[in-house]
């Protein structure tokens, strides 16, 4: 546990102190103001009317969506695929700790600083909080289910990253499996069997999400949204284990 | 002690290294020597754990490797081929990183992180990036990162590639010093470094093991009972050379100039001729000014070995 924890920190550091995490960061801050702008421009109008608010601020834009899809694989790309590059994947394979230690670290700590891009949305709500009242418990709900969606597109965005030597490779393929997660729900749309479309529909990660937004908190997405999560980690130690035997 | 026994490793289906075996002991810095290709890398990565043989094992201290790995690795010291660093660390970030990774914590890692700064002498540079080094501390850095957890085996890969004259005395002396308590295995293409360095060499080529000895041993083994002479003569007359005609000795003139020539002559050890060169000379009032015998290197066995790999494969 303290391996993955000295891992996680040095990592978290080259988020911290290089351009390209500030980069990432200040575009996220750049479309998430914009959406609360909007957001807040829409709700004062009293010709519109919402019903759930907070939902729209989580899970019912576009650009909540985008940030979720695009985010992920920019920053997991250098995780293992620069190791490669560089050869410092050798330093870590001769070290005394194991491969899972290793994934485990990586997804940790683009983990934490996704979670810490999302924190910083919360000054929006201190800012409009004189102004109206605010659900508290509707809005941890709704960073709950960003923090399950984002963990597991960083999961994928780790996956991504062992099996390519190329950051930008890593980053298209990271890409291509969170948007195939992502619209692998829509299929249900197109299906009429009550069979299918029922399974469909549990995987449905809008679906899932929307719920959390709602202030539902329902354990059947937690778990969703745990074993992929879970079976892409997994699926990263493979790769990076049996590059030992190939 | 370190033990491979009949390994293997492929690469879609070409051998890298085949059937390579050797044992190293306690206090043995071994050389490990070949072309750029042969396998050198291959066989290192397979020591520390960084690769799986295809077949054969590795034993270290009795353990196989690949059912004890982590234990394993606590006892080794690796420096990868390029000596690969994370770059946007200061060298005492980095050491400590590295310390803490290979299990070194508190107190003990203060002090281990004290003493690899001065044996590599990298105080001066402990607050600056890595990235920011001149390849010579980055070669320091490397050395001082596979020493941290003070290992009982050092695998370095290549560790003088790149470094100025200096540099590398530098880094030798260092390898000599810190192997002395230690197991070392270094892989290089120079050969005047194993001579220098290392009590055991093994030559390998082509992914096999050519020869496995002590560098002397391998010079006289291949010496193969020829020698050459430099002679160089004054007062010449030109009787001299003629009697060295008469007396069937393989000659070539280096230089010729006025009054004195130099020489290169061969013969096999058996018939040392030396003594009939004085007398050839004092017979022809000719005066010696040198005449010196020249030691087969371990560049002649290595170029030899190497070659005859070439030929024999030509053949084929």
């Amino acid at each position: 546990m303290r391996t993955i924890l000295v891992i996680t920190l040095k990592e978290l550091r080259s988020y911290f102190f290089s351009l390209t995490g500030y980069v990432i960061w200040s575009l996220f801050l750049l479309i998430e103001g914009f959406v609360f702008w909007f957001l807040l421009n829409a709700f004062s109008n009293p010709q519109n009317s919402f019903n759930e608010p907070i939902s729209h601020f989580f899970f019912g834009t576009f650009y909540y969506w985008f940030l979720l899809l695009i985010i992920p694989p920019l920053l997991t790309m250098r995780s293992l695929a620069e190791e490669y590059k560089s050869g410092t994947i050798d330093l870590l394979s001769s070290a005394p700790i194991t491969e899972a230690q290793i994934i485990m670290a990586k997804f940790f700590a683009a983990f934490i600083f996704f979670s810490f891009m999302w924190c910083s949305t919360l000054f929006y709500f201190y800012l409009i909080e004189p102004h109206t009242e605010l659900d508290w418990m509707r809005i941890i709900n709704g960073y709950l289910g960003t923090f399950l969606v984002s963990g597991l597109f960083i999961s994928a965005g780790i996956f991504a990253s062992s099996i390519s030597t190329s950051q930008i490779v890593s980053a298209i393929i990271a890409f291509a499996f969170a948007l195939l997660l992502f619209s692998f729900g829509f299929i249900e749309y197109f299906i009429s069997s009550p069979i299918f479309s029922g399974v469909l529909k549990y995987c449905n990660i809008m679906d899932n999400t929307i719920r959390f937004g709602q202030g539902i908190f329902d354990t059947r997405p937690v778990i969703f949204f745990l074993s992929l999560t879970v079976l892409f980690l997994n699926m990263s130690v493979a790769v990076l284990d049996s590059r030992r035997w190939r | 002690m370190i033990s491979l026994d009949s390994v293997s490793k492929s690469f879609a289906g070409e051998y890298a290294i085949l059937d390579v075996s050797f044992e190293v002991n306690k206090g043995d810095i071994l050389g490990f020597l070949g072309p750029n290709g042969a396998g050198k890398t291959t066989t290192m990565r397979i020591i520390t754990g960084c690769l799986a043989p295809t077949s054969g094992s590795v034993t270290i201290n009795g353990k196989s490797l690949l059912k004890n790995p982590v234990e394993i690795k606590r006892l080794i010291g690796y420096m990868p081929e390029n000596n690969p660093l994370y770059t946007d660390l200061t060298v005492s970030e980095y050491l400590r990183f590295r310390g803490k990774i290979k299990e070194i914590r508190g107190k003990e890692l203060k002090k281990r992180l004290e003493y690899v700064l001065s044996t590599c002498m990298l105080e001066k540079v402990r607050h600056k990036l890595v990235g920011t080094l001149s390849k010579g501390f980055r070669q320091r850095v490397g050395l001082a990162d596979t020493l941290i957890h003070d290992p009982s085996i050092l695998v370095l890969d290549e560790p003088t590639v790149g470094l100025d004259p200096a540099q590398i005395k530098q880094v030798r002396e260092l390898i000599s010093s810190i192997g002395e308590d230690r197991t070392v295995i270094l892989s290089t293409h120079i050969l005047s470094e194993v001579e220098s360095t290392c009590n055991r060499v093994v030559i390998i080529n082509d992914g096999r093991i050519q020869a496995m000895d002590t560098a002397e041993h391998l010079s006289a083994m291949h010496n193969a009972g020829s020698a050459v002479l430099t002679l160089e003569i004054k007062n010449n007359t030109g009787s001299f050379e003629k009697d060295l005609k008469q007396s069937d000795i393989l000659f070539t003139v280096q230089e010729s100039g006025n009054d004195q020539n130099i020489y290169t002559i061969r013969y096999t050890e058996k018939n040392d001729i030396r003594e009939h060169l004085f007398n050839l000379a004092v017979k022809n009032h000719s005066v010696i000014l040198q005449m010196s015998k020249e030691k087969t290197t371990l560049e002649d066995v290595f170029i030899r070995l190497v070659s005859d790999e070439v030929k024999e494969e030509k053949q084929d």
